[in-house]
């Protein structure tokens, strides 16, 4: 089993990559129970539905990142989030896309560092625990990742998730690919392809059936784009 | 250019003479950086290790002259906290420019008797972090 040092954590909000200012990050992943105790004869507690929220400490300069600018300013929409514990295929990814901002501070200590703090929720569907299809990366022209082994093809589904943080122009149109035997060589299926995208965002897809052991990014694309893809198996 | 920038900080201050490095040779009243000698530097206080700091201090020495008292007194104005000869004053002035972000003159230690290149000296040192 490897251990992993918070140094690596990798965490974008809405297709920017807000890591460099982030000192701590931490969510709860919590469910309301319901006491459905029959009296005299036993105690029961019935599950509801999950709920999970968040904080991120980083440091705040005069220069705000303008992910936090945004977050501080429209409590509207939901934001696509993505906590990737590394950099390198595989490595397990917590994401959501549909993270609401609940609060935020600042804080001014004379002899520290100035500092800010976010908390938040997540609307709609909780954080999933994701594994990195295709870490942050650099594309020129269209094509195919390398591929990532999942152990062993799943059959109830997923999803997937898409951190875009540039297009340089036209649009970038990834999708996730699957293959049985990592041949590549016209068995693979596409699993699921996400709206194609033109600037900044994020993405959450739902995948249904079988999703085979091997996955792999694909991308079509006509200038330079960024992005990282995450997959979630059920 | 961290510690060059420190130099011409240190050479603001009239009549301090001052290196970039632990000096070879010296001339009081001389001041000079240097990483703390325990824990110089803390990596990693950001992700992707997008935010370090150097812990430095700088050393102040002055001849002893003719009494300690009079030492004394030559020392102390470079260990306030404002005034022309303010070491704290003319170090966070400083404009880092691409080379860190901020800094800032923690405190005074080491202060009486130091020995360099086998001469002693009265000295003190201020603490300096410098966010990278």
């Amino acid at each position: 089993m490897a251990i992993r040092y918070g140094r690596n954590l990798q965490i974008y909000v809405r297709g920017i990559d807000i890591s460099g200012e982030m000192n701590e990050i931490s969510t709860l992943s919590e469910q309301e129970m319901a006491d459905v105790s029959v009296p005299g004869v036993q105690h029961q507690l019935y599950p509801g539905l999950a709920k999970d929220s968040g904080t991120i400490q980083t440091i705040y300069n005069s220069t705000d990142s303008a992910v936090f600018v945004a977050m501080r300013q429209n409590t509207t929409d939901d934001y696509g989030m993505m906590i990737a514990f590394g950099s390198t295929a595989g490595n397990p990814v917590y994401a959501s896309n549909n993270v609401t901002l609940k609060a935020n501070s600042i804080k001014g200590i004379i002899t520290d560092i100035n500092r800010a703090n976010y908390s938040f929720d997540t609307n709609n569907y909780p954080f999933e625990e994701c594994k990195l299809i295709y870490p942050k990366g650099t594309i020129t022209a269209t094509g195919q990742a390398a591929s990532y082994d999942g152990g062993a093809s799943t059959g109830l589904g997923g999803a997937g998730y898409l951190q875009v943080f540039g297009v340089s122009t036209g649009t970038l149109v990834a999708s996730i690919q699957d293959s049985s035997t990592d041949a590549w060589a016209g068995e693979q299926t596409t699993t699921c392809t996400f709206t194609a995208a033109s600037s900044a965002e994020s993405q959450r897809i739902t995948i249904s059936g079988t999703i085979k052991e091997y996955t792999r990014a694909a991308y079509t694309v006509t200038s330079t784009c960024t992005f990282a893809v995450a997959l979630k198996r059920y | 250019m961290i510690r060059t920038k420190i130099d011409t900080a240190l050479g603001t201050i009239q009549g301090l003479e001052h290196a970039p490095k632990v000096p070879s040779v010296l001339n009081p009243p001389f001041a000079f950086p240097a990483l703390r000698p325990t824990d110089p530097v803390t990596f990693d206080f950001t992700a992707k290790n997008a935010t370090l700091v150097y812990h430095f201090y700088i050393e102040v020495l002055i001849n002893k002259g003719a009494t300690i008292e009079q030492a004394q007194d030559d020392l102390d104005p470079y260990l306030q906290n404002t005034g022309s000869s303010s070491i704290k004053q003319a170090v966070e002035a400083i404009d880092w420019g691409s080379d860190a972000d901020t800094c800032r003159i923690t405190g005074v230690t080491n202060y009486g008797p130091a020995v360099y290149g086998g001469v002693e000296y009265l000295g003190a040192r201020l603490g300096l972090d410098i966010w990278v």
